[in-house]
This record gives C-alpha cells, structure tokens and sequence, in this order.
C-alpha cells in the first residue's frame, strides 16, 4: 500500500505551465493547486503569471518570482474567484496582484507573501489591486510609490492582518465593511495609509510618515492606532457615527484629530494628540467628544471619556 | 425474410473485404513517450539544511531536516535576499555553557 509519487506531490509545478501568448511567462486555465519548484526570473517586458480560472491555489513555496518594471507578477485574465496565492516573494515587478484591470478578482487570499515593488512611473500599480472579499496576512509591500500607485487598491469586506507596508503612494485604499488590524504603515508618502468607507474595523495600527494617516467615513470602530509624522492630518474623521478611542495622534503638520466637512455623533474618547502642528484636535460640536485635559501633572478629571492634548 | 439475410450477409462481406478502408493505420510510435511522472526534484525543490553550523549564500527555499544542535557560534547565518526557511517543526539548539550566538544571524551582502 505504497503511495505514488504524484499522492505525494498532486499539485502542479508552475514552470510546465504553457505560456500566454508572450503576455504572462506561464497561465493557468483551470481551477487546481500550484506551486514554484525554483526561484523563477521572467524576462523584461513579461509578466509573470496569468490567471484565467477560479479555484485556485497558489503556493510560491519559498521561493521568489522576479520580473521587470511595468509588468504584473500574478494577474488575473477574466473575472474571477476564490485564489489563494501564499509562502514566497515577487520582487521587482512594478504590480504584485492585479486582479481588476483584465478582470475582477473576489475573494482572494494572500498569506505569507513579501513584495519588493518598482516605481511604475506614472501608470496605476498596486501591490495588491482586486475587487470585494480580500483578506491579506502577514504579508509586506514596498515599493509601490509612483504618483497612481497603492500598497494595496480593494472592494469591500476586505481584512488585513498583520501586514507592513512602506514606501508605497498610497497605504490601503479600500471599500466598507473592512478589517485592518495589527499592521504597520510607513512612509506613505502620496496618500492615506488607511482610507476606508463605512463600516470598518481600524484597530492596533501603526502609521508613520505618511501623507495622511487615516481617513474613515461612516459608522467605523476606530481603536488603538497610532498616527504620527503624517505631513497632513492624523485621524480625519470624514463622517457620521464612528467610534473613535484609544488612538494616539503625534507629531503630525496638520491636525491629529479632525472632523471633515459636516459630521455628527461622531464619539471621540480616551484618546492622546501631541505636537500636532495645525491643533490637536478640531472636532464638530455636533459629534460627541470627552473632555479634553491640557493640564500636566496628577488627573482629576474623573471623567473617563476624557481626551489629552499636550 | 430470405431477400433481407442475403441483404445483410453481401454488406458485411463487403466490409470484411476492404482492409485498406477499416485497418488500423501506422503501428509505428510518433516518437518517445513524453515525461508524465514528476522527479523528485519537483516533489521537493526546497533545499535541505541538516547539518549546523550552514550559511545560506544564496535567494531560495530552505528546510530543516533534523533538529540541529551547535555547540558553539551560530547556527545558521543568511547571506542573500529573498530567503525562506521553515523549521519544519525540528529545533534549533546551542548546548555552549553561555550561548552567545543567535540562532540564526544575517549578514550584509
């Protein structure tokens, strides 16, 4: 009752694959599992791997797809979904995923993936780019910093977890009803680190040196992120209804935390601004906000809603 | 009844006698069959590290084979980019009376 050898191994090996007509090095045209046996570096003026089926696995196994600026290291080819891609590199591709210029990609999964990006020049590039029902771990993107690029460009339902980007133009910019937790946000120098819609989840995030820090609409959870050294705003609470505690706002030029435009019943609690060059804090008076001590020294202000600005 | 036997049996004469029609064309193969099995290179690509001290000088996917022990100094020092290595469950171990080294340790390439 010996195994064969293809029980052992029954997935693909990715480098038998057949090409896409010069557009991709190799294409997958049928749901399955598949994985790299190598490091693989793709010539100039190709991309990597072209995805035309849902149902898809990818693992890089440990090891590393290079490729060559203005080109995509793992594209989808038609509307997709349910693609995993996992455990590996892409390094010097001026896109990691695109899943939404040849076609939309839902409910992908990207785990363990670091991406090492290139300037694109002036085209739109992300690091990651696909429609709703993203959910993106313990990855890292650099290098997505021409003036139309992001870390990360997503629909809704998306979840981020554990994940750093840094020296990208734009964080992540995604849609309502998003999870961002625990991850770390550097140097994103052309935009928010976080923008989301409605509905979202922001907890635990570090953001430093970006453009804004993060920017979030309607009926949010906002908790314990920090903003700092952002040369616009810290928090910009660009809505309605959003909870917003815990944070920490440091350092940034303009405002550490501020009401956008009209907003209302916004709570703003138990959070700290310090060395916000603009103010610490510009909120409405239409939303809720503790009380804000400026005093050093021992607290007696009892009130537990309390904000702090020094 | 009879008319209708006759009918039939001229028919399947007729097709017993064209062989050239029905045969069963050139026996001969077209050439060597193509691989079909995977090596085993494909069902393992990883590189196996099973022995310490072991530097990794080059990108690429490691794994452990054993637990490793050293006795002394560094266990494994990575020297590359774009490296991947899973301990694949076993453990790394220093039995030095006052370890000093790290487990692992990278060095600028």
């Amino acid at each position: 009752m010996m195994k064969s050898l293809s029980q052992i191994e029954p997935r693909t090996p990715i480098n038998t694959l057949p090409g896409d007509g010069g557009y991709d090095l190799y294409y997958i045209s049928q749901s399955g599992s598949y994985y790299l046996t190598t490091n693989i570096v793709v010539a100039s003026g190709t991309n990597g791997i072209g995805v035309g089926a849902s149902d898809v696995v990818i693992d890089l196994n440990g090891f590393t797809l290079s490729g060559t600026a203005s080109r995509i290291a793992i594209r989808s080819t038609a509307n997709l979904g349910r693609v995993r891609i996992c455990n590996g590199q892409l390094t010097g591709w001026s896109g990691g995923l695109d899943f939404y210029v040849n076609g939309t990609g839902t409910n992908l999964t990207l785990e363990n993936v670091q991406m090492t990006l290139t300037n694109g020049g002036a085209g739109l590039f992300a690091g990651v780019g696909c429609g709703d029902g993203l959910s993106l771990a313990h990855c890292t993107i650099s290098g997505a910093s021409g003036p139309s690029s992001y870390a990360v460009l997503a629909g809704d339902r998306c979840t981020f977890e554990a994940c750093t980007l840094f020296g990208c133009n734009y964080g992540i910019d995604a849609g309502s009803t998003i999870t961002v937790k625990d991850c770390t946000i550097k140097n994103c120098s052309g935009g928010e680190g976080i923008f989301v819609s409605n509905t979202s989840i922001l907890l635990n995030n570090l953001l430093d040196g970006c453009k804004m820090g993060m920017t979030f609409h309607n009926a949010c959870m906002v908790s314990q992120n920090t903003c700092q050294n952002a040369t616009g705003n810290g928090f910009n609470i660009s809505g309605n209804y959003n909870r917003v505690e815990d944070n920490v706002s440091i350092g940034n030029a303009f405002f550490g935390f501020i009401s956008q435009g009209v907003t209302t019943n916004n709570l703003v609690i138990r959070n700290l601004a310090r060395g916000n060059s603009s103010g610490n804090y510009a909120l409405n008076s239409t939303d809720a906000v503790g009380p804000i001590i400026t005093t050093s020294g021992t607290i007696t202000n009892l009130n537990p809603w309390a904000n702090f600005s020094y | 009844m009879k008319t209708k036997t006759l009918f039939y049996s001229v028919i399947v004469s007729a097709f017993c006698l064209l062989p050239s029609t029905f045969g069963q064309g050139v026996l001969t193969p077209p050439g060597a069959p193509a691989a079909g099995m995977k090596s085993l290179a494909q069902i393992e690509p990883r590189t196996p590290i099973s022995a310490a001290p072991f530097t990794i000088s080059a990108g690429g996917s490691y794994y452990l084979t054993t637990n490793l022990t050293v006795s002394a100094g560094d266990a494994i020092t990575i020297a590359a980019d774009n490296v991947t290595l899973d301990l694949n469950g076993f453990t790394i171990r220093s039995t030095a009376a006052s370890a000093t080294g790290p487990a692992f340790c990278s060095m600028a390439v």
